[in-house]
């Protein structure tokens, strides 16, 4: 296990990777991305943790169903490095972590238990 | 070349034993097929509680179903489901997978190329004959292992309690449901939040559960809606520890597992 990882993800480990799939055929991974898009035009504080993230707007603007089912295949899409890598260990691990990742799954200590905790997991 | 069997109308790749997966990393599928549901959980995502009036669903939530073809199609055909699948989950965000008119159809697709299907319901949806059903009609022996599992979200042991966060769910009918389900074979679990309103039930949901023949598991909300006071909330695990101390576990939501019932914690004095 590392030690370098501030991020504490419920989806995805070494043992483990759970997609979000939403009723629009869109993949995402996790709950809290698949609400960021699902929920963009709400006016909410996460929505733009995802749509301003660079390694989003990339593929946004090349391709802007790069994770729709209804324009390519699932395998295709969880292949895709932003799957692959940037929500996951080497992204975590690296300089510039996933916005959304780091605000709902960043370690932090709790002032009142002492133990390691992420936003996500109290809400 | 993967080996096929026929089954019904498919071809299925041979891949019947769940040893087959144990030995890879588990990759699964989350699939939200609705952003459709009857209730009106506040502490929902789908339910508008900072923009805009509460009690209503979030204006800017596109209601939708998931497209069958869609799910069919990568089910059929994707690589990763056909190997490293453990289960398809059908539990979603914003609506119940109950409300989808064709539900019926993704649990049988999932069951067939998956590794097997979890659901999560809020139970008020559908009739107890339907329950009985498919509770026959994937039963874990005609399944090579393969499970079908239902959790049911009822958060009460009666109604108006029930009501106070699952608002339009009708609790008789996710009892009805339940015991229909659970009576016929069916596999799952009884999930019960613990709010500030409720903890005082958790007996009586237990009697509940062992008379409908329901595992029942609780947990305790997190979220600041209803959230327990420290003062019942060591009433409510002095409860759990008791009934645990015969039953086994109980399921604790910070631990995302089943975990031993762990001392409640201490009131800061300061």
């Amino acid at each position: 296990m590392t030690t370098k990882c501030k991020i504490r993800c419920d989806s995805h480990s070494y043992a483990r990777r759970e997609y979000e799939i939403t009723a629009d055929g869109r993949v995402w991974p996790c709950c809290l991305f698949a609400n960021a898009w699902q929920l963009k035009d709400n006016g909410n504080d996460m929505s733009p943790l995802l749509l301003e993230d660079g390694q989003w707007v990339v593929r946004s603007t090349i391709d802007p169903d790069w994770n729709s089912l209804h324009h390519h295949s699932l395998d295709d899409i969880v292949a895709d490095d932003f799957f692959a890598k940037y929500v996951y260990y080497p992204g975590w691990e690296g300089k510039d972590q996933p916005p959304l990742c780091k605000k709902e799954c960043g370690l932090y200590i709790d002032e009142v238990t002492g133990k390691e905790t992420t936003k996500a997991r109290l809400d | 070349m993967t080996k096929l069997i026929k089954y019904k109308e498919y071809e299925l790749p041979e891949k019947w034993s769940r040893k087959y997966f144990r030995k890879r990393m588990s990759v699964n599928f989350d699939f939200a097929l609705t952003t459709y549901c009857q209730a009106k959980c506040v502490s929902c995502t789908r339910m508008n509680q900072q923009h805009g009036k509460q009690g209503q669903v979030d204006p800017s939530l596109v209601l939708q179903h998931m497209d069958l073809d869609i799910f069919t199609n990568i089910i059929q055909n994707s690589k990763i489901i056909s190997e490293e699948n453990d289960y398809i989950q059908f539990c979603g965000e914003l609506g119940d997978p109950m409300m989808h008119p064709q539900i019926d159809k993704f649990i049988e697709l999932g069951m067939i190329y998956g590794g097997g299907v979890s659901i999560n319901t809020n139970g008020g949806l559908r009739q107890p004959k339907w329950y009985s059903h498919i509770a026959q009609a994937y039963h874990m022996g005609h399944w090579d292992r393969r499970e079908l599992s239902i959790k049911f979200g009822v958060d009460g042991a009666d109604h108006d309690t029930n009501w106070k966060y699952r608002e339009g769910v009708n609790w008789q009918r996710a009892i009805d449901n339940m015991e229909s389900y659970f009576g016929a074979g069916g596999v799952g679990e009884w999930h019960y939040l613990i709010f500030e309103w409720n903890w005082h039930q958790i007996e009586d949901a237990q009697a509940l559960a062992d008379k409908i023949g329901a595992p029942i598991f609780f947990k305790f909300n997190n979220r600041s809606h209803g959230l327990i006071s420290d003062e019942n909330k060591a009433k409510a695990y002095d409860i759990l520890e008791k009934m645990d101390s015969s039953r086994g576990y109980h399921l604790d939501i910070e631990e995302h597992q089943h975990t031993p019932i762990k001392e409640p914690v201490q009131k800061n004095d300061n």
